[in-house]
Formats: C-alpha cells, sequence, structure tokens
C-alpha cells in the first residue's frame, strides 16, 4: 500500500478524528471503567465503524501541530500532552490509515498506547512505533520516519559480475565436476528422509518450547554475570551491579522470595572467592539490608500468616538473610510467636538463634519491646541455657511485656536456677508477670520460693484479684505442704470484723491452698468444710477433694 | 519513510481454522454430534469462525495441490501443526471436495452437525459428483449456509515471482544492514546503545518472514567483504526469525529471537578490525582475544541497557552462541548450565552464516551444503540435533545460494526450498547456465517437477564452487 492512496474527503476525516479526539480527552480524564468513558468509547466505535464502511478508508497526514486529510488540515493544536498530532509526530509516524473493519480492540489499542505516550514520554528504545508494531493492527496502518532511509546498505559493486562481461564467458565444466554427470548423484546428507521432523521430534520440539517459556530468565542472565564477575575482562563492573540490584528490588518488590534468595546463592561463590570487587560487595550488603527492612518482613510475615506464602521458602529467606543478622529479623518479623506455628520458620529462626549468641543476648537487652520480646521467646523456644542469666536480667526491664515473655521463656527451662528466677516474678509490678510465676511454680512446687509467697500473701493489696489470691494460696501451699497445714487451718477458721464473720472467698482460696499441701491433716479439714453452709465454700471444698480423688460429693 | 506491515493475522486465524476444522472432524468420527467433546470441538470451531468474519468478513478455507488457503492467504505449515495440515489435505482430496465457505458463522449445535455429516460421510466409488453429493446432505441437515466448493485446479505456488515481495525483501534486508552498521559503529565510537532503529528493523523482518522468509533467506547470500560483520549479524538474524517461525514461536517471541540474533556479535566491536579480517590464520593472542567477544557482547548489551529491562534473550544469546550443546566451546565457563532454546538457535544460524561467509577468520567458506553437512556432524556435540532438523527443512538439503550442477548439464543457483517437505532435496532453482555452457538469464524452476513419464526433469548433481565458474548467487536475490 502506498502512504498517498484514495484521497480521503476532508468531511469523513474531520468526522473522524472529531471522535478520536473525543476518545482521547475522556481517557486522559477517566480510568478503565468509567461509565462515561466506556459509554463514550463505544459510541466513537460505532461511528468510526459507520465511517469507515462508508469511506472504505481514511488517511491522516502527520505535521507537527496538524492532521490533514488529502491536503486539507482536518485537526490543529498546539504541541502539547493534549495534542494527537504532536505526539505521533514526536514520535516518528507520519501518517496514519484507518480501514473499514477496525475493531473496537484495535481502536481501544491504538488509544491506549496514545495515552501512554500522552502521559509519559516513552522510552527511547521502546516507543510509539514499537508498541504499535506488538499490537499487531489490521485494520490500521502507519508510516513513519526512518532517519537512515536514504543510507541503506548498497552491496559492494567490485564483486558483482559486469553482465555483458558474464554473457560473454563460456562455461567450461572442470574435469572433476564433468565426471560428477557420469555418476549417480552426489548424496549430501545420507537420507534426506531423516530431516523430516516426525511427530516425535514435534513432541520434544513443543517441550523444548514449553521449558523456555518456563525458564527464569533472570536467573539464567544472572548465572551468565557471575560468569563474566569471575573473569572480568573490563574495569568496569557497575553495570553488572546495578543489573543484580535492580532484578534482586524486582523479585523483592514482587515478592518472589526464592528468587532474591537465588540472587544471594548464585553470587555466593563470586563474593566467597576473593575476587569480589568493593562496590560488588557494597551493593549485596545494600541488597541484604533491603531484604530485612520492616516494610519487607511485615510483608513476609503477613503473607505467610495468611497462608499465601509457602513456609519453606519464607524460612529460605529469613535464614539466607537473617544469618548473623538476627536483630534486624527480630525487629522485623511481626508477630513472631504465630510465625513459629510453622515448623519451618522455628529451625530457620532457630538457626539462626543458634548461631548468633551475641546478636541474641543484645537483642535481649534491646529498648525495642518487639524485638526483646522476640529474642525472648526465640530463647524460650530454643531453650538454650546459655541465655539463662540474660533471661533472669531481663525480667528487671521496664517493659512489663518484655518481663512476661522472659517469665515464659524461662519456664521452658528446668533446674533450679531457672525457677529462682521465676520466683522473682512473685513480687513483679506486672499482675499478669506475677500470676505466670506463681502458677509455674505450683506446677514445680518450688519450695525455695515459699519465703517470697509468703511476704506476698501476707502484704494487704487492695487491687489483688480474686484469682491472684488464690494463686498466692495455692502456691503457699504447694509451696510449704504439711509445714504449713496449721496455718492455714487457722486462716480457715478465722473470723474478721464486728460481726466476726468469715471471708467466704478467702475460705474458698485456703481450701485450695490445703489441697495443694497433699497433706493427710488438710484433709480433715477440707472434708469438714465440704458441708459448710456456705455454697462457695462447700463447693471449692468439694473440687479440692475430687482433685484428691475422693468421690464423696456433698451437696 | 517506512511502513510497519500490518501482517494481517489471517495466518494466525488460519491456522486455528484448519486446526479447529481438523479437530472436529476428528472428534465427529468418533462422538456423536450431541457428546460434550465433539461440541467443544465445534464451540472452537465456532469462534475461530466469527473471529475470521469479524476480521475479515469471509471464512473460506481451501485446499490446492500441497498447500492449504484461508481467505486465498496461505497457510504455512509449521513443525508442531504439519501432521494436522497433512492430514486436513489428504482428507479433503479423498472426499474429492476443495474445502468450505461460511457465510456466517453457525451455532455450535449446526457446527457440530456440519462435522457430524462432513466426518461421517462415506467415500464412495462412482460416477456421483461428491460436491454436489455433500451439499445436498448438508442442505438435507439444514445446514445450507456452508458453502462446499470444488477442488482447486492444481496451482503451484508462485516462483519467487513477486517483484514488489522481491523489492520490499530487498529494501528490508539493506535498510537493516546499515542499521547495525551505525549501531557497531556508534559504539565503536563509544556512544551510548541506541536500539530504537535496531528494533524497528527487527520487526520488519519479523514481518516480512511472516509474509514469506524465502525471500530474506534468499538475500543472505549477500555479503560484506570488507567487514561482514554487519551482514552476519543481520543473516543471523533472519535465520534465527525464519527457524524460530518454523517451530512455533509467536510474532513477539521471533522479535525477541531476532534481537538476540542481531546482537549475537555486538561483542566484536571490542575485537580489534585487524583481527576480525585478518586473512591469515590468528594467532592464539588473537584467537584468545577473538573468544572473549561473547563476554564483551554481554557486558556491552548490560551498559547499554535501559533501566527497568534486562534484555535477558540477547544477554544469553551474545555469552551461549559459541557455547556447545555439550559445554565445550567458549567462554570457558566454570558452572554447568542449560543453553537457552534461542541462544542454541543463534549457535546453528551463526555458523553456517560465518562457515559460508568469505575471509570470516580466514579459513576457505564452504558451499552451504558443504556447511550444513558439517553442521549435521556436530549434533549432539556442538548443535542441538532437533534444531539442525529443522534448520534443514527450512534451507533444504541444498540451501538458497547454492551453485548446483543439474543432470541436464545446466548449472542453477537454488533460490528456495520447496514447501512441501518431502521435497526437501528438491528445491527451486534458477538456470543461470545452459547446457551449452552458456550464461542466461534463466527462469526458475522446481526440481519437484517431473516429466510426463513421471521422472524428475531436474535432478542436482552436484555442488558446485560458484568462484570457479565466476557465478555470484547473491546477485539473482535482487530485485533488479
Amino acid at each position: 500500500m502506498s502512504p498517498s492512496q484514495s484521497p480521503t474527503t476532508a468531511v469523513t476525516a474531520t468526522e473522524l478524528v472529531q471522535e478520536l479526539v473525543r476518545v482521547f480527552k475522556v481517557r486522559r480524564l477517566y480510568g478503565t471503567g468509567h461509565p462515561q468513558r466506556v459509554e463514550i468509547e463505544s459510541v466513537a466505535a460505532r461511528r468510526l465503524a459507520a465511517l469507515l464502511a462508508e469511506e472504505g478508508s481514511v488517511e491522516l497526514e502527520i505535521q507537527e501541530t496538524m492532521l490533514l486529510a488529502g491536503g486539507e488540515v482536518v485537526y490543529e493544536q498546539p504541541p502539547g500532552p493534549e495534542s494527537l498530532a504532536h505526539i505521533l509526530f514526536r514520535e516518528g509516524l507520519r501518517q496514519i490509515v484507518f480501514h473499514d473493519g477496525l475493531t473496537a480492540d484495535e481502536l481501544g489499542g491504538f488509544l491506549d498506547e496514545m495515552t501512554l505516550a500522552s502521559q509519559q514520554r516513552l522510552e527511547e528504545d521502546f516507543d510509539l512505533v514499537a508498541r504499535l508494531w506488538e499490537k499487531r493492527f489490521v485494520h490500521l496502518h502507519y508510516f513513519f520516519v526512518e532517519a537512515l532511509s536514504d543510507e541503506d546498505w548498497v552491496p559492494p559493486a567490485e564483486e558483482r559480475l559486469n553482465e555483458s562481461e558474464r554473457r560473454e564467458l563460456h562455461v567450461q565444466l572442470s574435469e572433476e565436476d564433468r565426471s560428477a554427470l557420469e555418476r549417480p548423484p552426489t548424496v549430501l546428507l545420507a537420507d534426506p528422509t531423516l530431516y523430516f521432523l516426525d511427530e516425535e521430534d514435534m513432541a520434544e520440539l513443543q517441550g523444548g518450547l514449553d521449558d523456555e517459556k518456563g525458564r527464569a530468565l533472570f536467573t539464567e542472565v544472572l548465572t551468565c554475570v557471575r560468569e563474566l564477575l569471575l573473569d572480568p575482562i573490563v574495569d568496569d563492573i557497575s553495570p553488572a551491579v546495578e543489573m543484580i540490584e535492580e532484578i534482586h528490588a524486582e523479585y523483592l518488590g514482587d515478592q518472589i522470595y526464592r528468587r532474591v534468595v537465588e540472587i544471594q546463592e548464585i553470587f555466593a561463590p563470586y563474593l566467597e572467592s576473593g575476587r569480589a570487587a568493593q562496590s560488588a560487595r557494597d551493593a549485596f550488603t545494600r541488597m541484604r539490608d533491603s531484604a530485612l527492612d520492616e516494610t519487607t518482613l511485615i510483608r513476609l510475615g503477613k503473607r505467610l500468616l495468611s497462608g499465601d506464602l509457602d513456609e519453606v521458602e519464607a524460612s529460605r529467606f529469613v535464614l539466607a538473610f537473617g544469618s548473623g543478622r538476627l536483630r534486624a529479623v527480630l525487629r522485623g518479623l511481626p508477630d513472631i510467636k504465630r510465625v513459629c506455628q510453622f515448623p519451618a520458620m522455628v529451625q530457620a529462626l532457630g538457626g539462626i538463634a543458634g548461631s548468633d549468641e551475641a546478636g541474641l543476648r543484645q537483642a535481649l537487652a534491646s529498648e525495642d519491646p518487639q524485638e526483646a520480646v522476640a529474642a525472648a521467646f526465640l530463647i524460650g523456644l530454643t531453650a538454650d541455657s546459655r541465655h539463662l542469666e540474660a533471661l533472669g536480667e531481663t525480667l528487671s526491664s521496664d517493659n512489663a511485656e518484655v518481663r512476661r515473655e522472659t517469665l515464659l521463656a524461662l519456664k521452658g527451662f528446668g533446674g533450679g536456677r531457672a525457677l529462682e528466677f521465676v520466683s522473682r516474678g512473685v513480687n513483679d509490678g506486672d499482675p499478669s508477670v506475677r500470676l505466670y510465676a506463681l502458677r509455674h511454680l505450683v506446677s514445680h512446687r518450688y519450695a525455695p520460693a515459699l519465703a517470697r509467697v509468703t511476704d506476698r500473701l501476707e502484704r494487704r493489696e487492695a487491687d489483688r484479684s480474686l484469682t491472684e489470691q488464690r494463686l498466692l494460696y495455692e502456691a503457699y501451699g504447694a509451696l510449704g505442704g504439711a509445714d504449713v497445714v496449721d496455718d492455714l487451718v487457722s486462716r480457715f477458721r478465722r473470723r474478721r470484723g464486728l460481726f466476726r464473720k468469715r471471708d467466704p472467698e478467702e475460705a474458698a482460696c485456703v481450701l485450695i491452698a490445703l489441697g495443694a499441701t497433699a497433706s493427710p491433716a488438710a484433709r480433715q479439714v477440707v472434708e469438714e468444710a465440704s458441708g459448710d453452709r456456705h455454697p462457695l465454700v462447700a463447693r471449692v471444698a468439694g473440687q479440692v477433694l475430687q482433685g484428691w480423688g475422693t468421690v464423696e460429693a456433698t451437696a | 519513510m517506512s511502513q510497519v506491515t500490518a501482517t494481517v493475522p489471517i495466518q494466525g486465524l488460519g491456522r486455528e481454522l484448519v486446526q479447529n476444522l481438523f479437530v472436529a472432524l476428528r472428534s465427529a468420527q468418533l462422538y456423536d454430534a450431541r457428546n460434550d467433546t465433539l461440541r467443544a470441538a465445534a464451540d472452537r470451531l465456532v469462534r475461530t469462525l466469527e473471529e475470521l468474519l469479524l476480521v475479515d468478513r469471509s471464512a473460506r478455507l481451501e485446499v490446492g495441490g500441497d498447500l492449504i488457503l484461508v481467505n486465498d492467504v496461505r497457510i504455512r505449515s509449521e513443525l508442531r501443526s504439519y501432521s494436522v495440515h497433512s492430514n486436513l489435505m489428504r482428507f479433503f482430496r479423498e472426499l474429492g471436495i476443495g474445502g468450505f465457505e461460511w457465510e456466517a458463522a453457525p451455532d455450535v449445535g449446526q457446527a457440530a452437525r456440519f462435522v457430524s455429516v462432513v466426518g461421517r460421510l462415506e467415500l464412495e466409488d462412482g460416477s456421483e459428483d461428491p460436491v454436489f453429493r455433500l451439499r445436498q446432505r448438508l442442505f438435507e441437515e439444514g445446514l445450507g449456509g456452508t458453502l462446499v466448493l470444488e477442488p482447486r485446479e492444481e496451482e503451484a505456488e508462485p516462483l519467487l515471482d513477486d517483484p514488489d515481495k522481491r523489492h520490499r525483501a530487498e529494501r528490508t534486508y539493506r535498510h537493516t544492514v546499515a542499521v547495525t552498521r551505525q549501531l557497531m559503529d556508534s559504539q565503536r565510537a563509544g556512544h551510548t546503545l541506541r536500539l530504537t532503529r535496531v528494533r524497528r528493523a527487527v520487526q520488519s523482518i519479523v514481518d516480512q518472514v511472516f509474509d514469506d522468509e524465502s525471500l530474506l533467506v534468499g538475500l543472505t547470500n549477500l555479503r560484506d567483504y570488507d567487514e561482514p560483520t554487519f551482514t552476519h549479524s543481520v543473516n543471523v538474524c533472519i535465520f534465527a526469525v525464519s527457524l524460530g517461525q518454523r517451530i512455533g514461536l509467536s510474532r513477539l517471541e521471533l522479535y525477541e529471537l531476532g534481537m538476540a540474533g542481531l546482537l549475537h556479535d555486538l561483542g566484536k566491536v571490542d575485537i580489534p578490525r585487524e583481527v576480525l579480517l585478518k586473512s591469515e590464520a590468528l594467532t592464539d593472542a588473537e584467537w584468545e582475544a577473538m573468544q572473549r567477544h561473547p563476554a564483551f557482547g554481554v557486558w556491552r548489551i548490560m551498559a547499554g541497557r535501559q533501566r527497568g529491562r534486562v534484555p535477558a534473550r540477547e544477554m544469553l544469546a551474545a555469552f551461549e552462541h559459541h557455547l556447545n550443546v555439550d559445554l565445550s566451546g567458549y567462554p570457558s565457563i566454570r558452572y554447568p548450565r542449560k543453553l537457552s532454546l534461542y541462544s542454541r538457535i543463534v549457535a546453528i544460524c551463526d555458523s553456517f552464516d560465518a562457515g559460508t561467509t568469505p575471509r570470516v577468520y580466514k579459513t576457505d567458506p564452504i558451499t552451504p551444503a558443504e556447511m550444513l553437512q558439517a553442521i549435521d556432524r556436530w549434533k549432539d556435540v556442538r548443535y542441538d540435533p532437533i534444531l539442525i532438523k529443522a534448520f534443514v527443512s527450512l534451507l533444504g538439503i541444498y540451501p538458497p545460494g547454492c551453485v548446483v550442477l543439474l543432470d541436464t548439464q545446466e548449472i542453477a543457483v537454488i533460490m528456495a526450498v520447496d514447501p512441501e517437505p518431502r521435497n526437501i532435496n528438491r528445491p527451486r532453482a534458477k538456470i543461470v547456465v545452459d547446457k551449452d555452457g552458456l550464461h542466461i538469464d534463466g527462469s526458475i524452476v522446481s526440481l519437484a517437477e517431473r516429466r510426463g513419464t513421471g521422472e524428475f526433469a531436474r535432478t542436482v548433481i552436484k555442488v558446485l564452487e560458484p568462484e570457479r565458474y565466476r557465478i555470484d548467487p547473491a546477485r539473482y536475490f535482487l530485485a533488479g
């Protein structure tokens, strides 16, 4: 098709351009799916189809600020993002032809690119012409400037034979070639049929194509770059380093964690080879930092917890970047307790913590409560006795959450030292810490803590909850055993106040303590109490007796 | 001013139509018209017909000779569709019909009944006109909207005689060489890598290969003897895109492959010209320098890339095109890797073109046919054996540009491979020297042509060295 066929009436061209401009404007104003945009586009597609059906085709010549048809100006707009003419001209297009049959998809595709070109300067290497080519239009043709059109390569003339000289030549076949005429034809390839691609070949080829499509091109490129870096032939390796960082950032942005890890693995031999340039080392440090920044770890944690990310992939990522950088992991990873519901994550975090003793201690002492809590949790999880003393010290943290987590961690340890630390929790300022401590002491019947418990029990605390009161008594009974039965019995029978009344709640707590002593002497008192007139006292006594294995029940 | 040829997607839709019609006919032979499998196949057929009618306002599938045409466009048989094509052609021939034309897209039920009627039509000996018989059957079934076409007269494909096409192909070739030269010159001058024009040139090559690859493949016989790298890069691009098309790569994939082919030797910019053009054997040091061009190529592509884009295909082809499939070759690598498909394609095309180019590394050029033999000998070690098969099927046993002696005592230049795969050793050739030894501007003949006796009219006896007879094969591919 030549660029100047079938002159188009300016009227039709004007109408066509008006439709284009209308849609172009609407697209700049409204996003995809906006009702007004949809409506105008659909009307325009219909009108253009009708115009083109009548006219066959419409050719528009493109000048810097004008579109012309048949030599007449049908559109004029000074340079700017709204000027169709200018955008097309700037991108090197000089003529555009719309043909009958133009589909709504084609129109949309064309205008998509125009809108993009109006909003941003397209990359030089991927300009409007290149983008339009990818759209593969059938009813829309365009012509563009070729800067080199007048400099096409000409095959060297001296190599071409002079025509008349050639005609005068009389070919005499060489003896060898002539003799070939008397022999059977030379067989070039043993059997040409071997070169027919059969079904098996095609299947293999298809497999190869599928395989190719499934390949991670970036990974392939990176392994290629690794080879180049290991045997550098250029002084400036910055293009490689920049590209690696860019790929890393892209994978990280797309949250393809396994690929981010893969980059580290690919270049590990280079970084460990001793040949790595400082600029490359710096770049990899930056990459590692970015992999452990808070945003990244929060996103990773969220995806893991929502079930959107495979725990093995997440753990590989954490292990790859967190090794030696435990504190960054603990600072960034949210909700470590839930994260550690995944065995692979426990293994990864345990591994990192196990190999970074100093980091773990620093984290434990951190002023950032999230970090300290996470550290305490990890220590509890691994029950690494190297950190027992540090945990004990952490019980003096200002932050109750940290102390609570520390206490929970201590519960993971056996032995007197750990229990001694736990017993300190009895006097903690935070009630929940005290409760944790008391429960643990009860379950371990850690007698050395009796003095602390007794001291606490004796204190008059207005804000003490019934639960704590009950636990204090239980601990008192459990740790004191038979030695405190008498005291408990007297507490049980104690009457206070003007009317010499017994406090039923305290009596119930004392009964629990008596039960905790596991002493036969205590049992008698409890049995008696099971018939108490106060229902609370009687019910608790019954429960205590049940705990002793007694089947007797009192009404 | 250039036009981006808007390749009508009839090729793509045509292939789809052939595939979907064939599958539906096969299904109809197994299932009745209400079966879900058959209805699914019929549904696909209907969709293709709808799209074709929308895009081209016509839907006609014809079989003529060894060709399938959809709306008069020859549908090229690709590797993956070869058996479908040949089976459909055979089916039509056996039925004695030329094809079908749909005035409007049928609904799924109609389409299922249509393929049931056609697919289960019993072949009958006899005098009854098969076209008439099928028309009647379809009419009885209420399917008169589908026209049955008479068989086409045997019609050979035009033998490269379209001057417009030849001119366009030549223009594309010359322009691409110029663009490549400018690219490499600007790289030598230390300028930034600008690929806009290269991209457009490769896009043109892809369009032309889609249209008719034989013309561009023929033009690869043109050489720049002073600086063969430019024509070599373009030739590799053309061969690669053509081979890629054979194995069924999409248009965008072909474009990526073309870019990879065109830029594969960019690293030669860093090799001293005296080494590139040296007429004697290279010294060890020179050879060592030469072996660095793949790595230099990657560095250049990497340095010239735009932020946010990783030209992976180009980089891999530049790096891997001298690596053999057994990972020997160069550059020597420390870690095993699987060569990319694009690199394996570029490697074959590169070797073929380099081997047949005079004065490259100062070995004597060998004929394309000999080069093809040499490549074939190295399959499994250097090259991918299946891709070699595909490459041979692209170029034939006697690739375009070969000068051959025929059993008629004529000398001919091979112009194009025969489109029918069974004629792989019987290409189309231009007679350039008659049996009396006179240079002539002979016609292009098909070596698959037979005499009345059934024997082939002409057969290749031997591949000749063109220089010996002062024949310049390249000139026959120029538009004039």
